[in-house]
């Protein structure tokens, strides 16, 4: 969107001049730490301290800073304390973004799913929708579940006993809770037009 | 049949049983979602605290978020959420034309200007991925910033709880309301 459009919402970006020269306007202005009150500067801290940086959806999420934090945490367990593999995790959160078209979500994670290991072959066909035939029983089982749970909102009986059998009932329930947290994440990253990095590789 | 068992609070452990606690505390009872959440305690916990702000400390007024609530069950094609969301709208002061509009997936012509921004957010997010410029400053001008926030992301939570109560197959509760 265009930039002067921000005027028009009623949104004076506080730093404007420096988010025009950087890429394309996002709907909202990133947030500045020096602009929270003190506790909402505590949940930015605890934000950066995870992430090593308030960006992307806790950019939004910043305005609402005590969403933000309970966002951020079930972000934390989901990222950094579940009990699903980095390599499952991670395509599973690319197979969330692909369906949802989160662009932002995809050029984050797409570099973190090939430092998991995840296979260039199975990032492939996520990026283009295209069939899982050719991939292992476990990528199957992951991104098949994602696609349904978006296309059709259900699992059926097969699929849900495939991915029983392959992940265990804890696995499934936390891929289950990641597929639909990315897709919160999602609707705050295109809802609110959070800009892709200049330096950003091309999604879909 | 649902695709899981209830679980029982005496079988979980002490620091499961803290978290069975405190979602029974906010919301009554440890059912729906949470009778498949609860299978994983440590993910249950976060995830009921999101919840725990938009429904019950979130700036959204109640007839507005239950509405959207309905929405995104709508959307989710979640049939629990529904049935346990519509009277509670209904409680909240959501008029039952806009509730109809919702559930019968009708056009938004019969709503209030609030409803209808309520109503399109959640349904673009759901079918676009996306708010158009003109529904995003009209949603902007109604709701201000931090509630339209708050909408996008609790659209996006319901999402996450529909997928949980689908994928499980949780069933509805005897005696629940017509749903769709």
């Amino acid at each position: 969107m265009a930039g002067s459009g921000q005027a028009a919402f009623g949104v004076q970006p506080r730093d404007a001049l420096q988010v025009d020269e950087e890429v394309n306007v996002a709907r909202l202005a990133n947030p500045k730490r020096e602009d929270l009150a003190p506790p909402s500067q505590e949940i930015w801290d605890r934000v950066w301290a995870s992430r090593g940086a308030v960006g992307g959806p806790q950019s939004v999420l910043m305005y609402v800073p005590e969403l933000g934090a309970r966002v951020a945490e079930l972000g934390d367990y989901i990222r950094f304390h579940g009990l699903l593999e980095a390599t499952d995790r991670e395509l599973a959160m690319l197979s969330t973004a692909r369906e949802i078209e989160a662009r932002y979500e995809w050029q984050a994670h797409e570099p973190l799913a090939l430092k998991a290991g995840v296979r260039p072959e199975a990032i492939e066909v996520i990026r283009s929708r295209g069939a899982t035939d050719a991939l292992t029983a476990r990528e199957r089982v992951i991104i098949g579940v994602v696609r349904s749970l978006y296309r059709e909102h259900r699992l059926s009986d097969d699929l849900f006993k495939a991915a029983l059998g392959e992940l265990g009932r804890e696995k499934l329930i936390e891929l289950v809770a990641l597929a639909g947290q990315y897709g919160l994440l999602g609707f705050v990253l295109n809802g609110f037009e959070v800009d892709l990095p200049a330096s950003a590789s091309p999604t879909f | 049949m649902a695709r899981l068992e209830e679980p029982t609070r005496e079988a979980q452990a002490p620091e499961a049983q803290a978290i069975w606690d405190q979602i029974a505390g906010t919301r009554g009872t440890v059912r729906g979602p949470f009778s498949v959440l609860m299978h994983a305690p440590a993910l249950a916990g976060p995830v009921a605290e999101v919840g725990t702000y938009l429904r019950f400390q979130g700036q959204l007024p109640g007839a507005d978020r239950e509405l959207a609530i309905c929405a995104s069950a709508r959307e989710a094609e979640s049939r629990y959420e529904w049935q346990a969301h519509a009277p509670l709208a209904l409680k909240e002061g959501a008029r039952p034309e806009a509730i109809e509009i919702v559930r019968s997936r009708g056009p938004v012509d019969g709503l209030t200007p609030r409803e209808r921004t309520i109503v399109e957010v959640v349904r673009s997010l759901f079918r676009q991925h996306h708010l158009p410029n003109a529904l995003y400053a009209s949603a902007l001008a109604d709701l201000g910033r931090e509630r339209l926030v708050e909408l996008v992301a609790l659209a996006g939570f319901y999402k996450l709880i529909g997928a949980v109560l689908n994928g499980f197959e949780v069933d509805l509760p005897a005696g629940a309301g017509e749903t769709f």
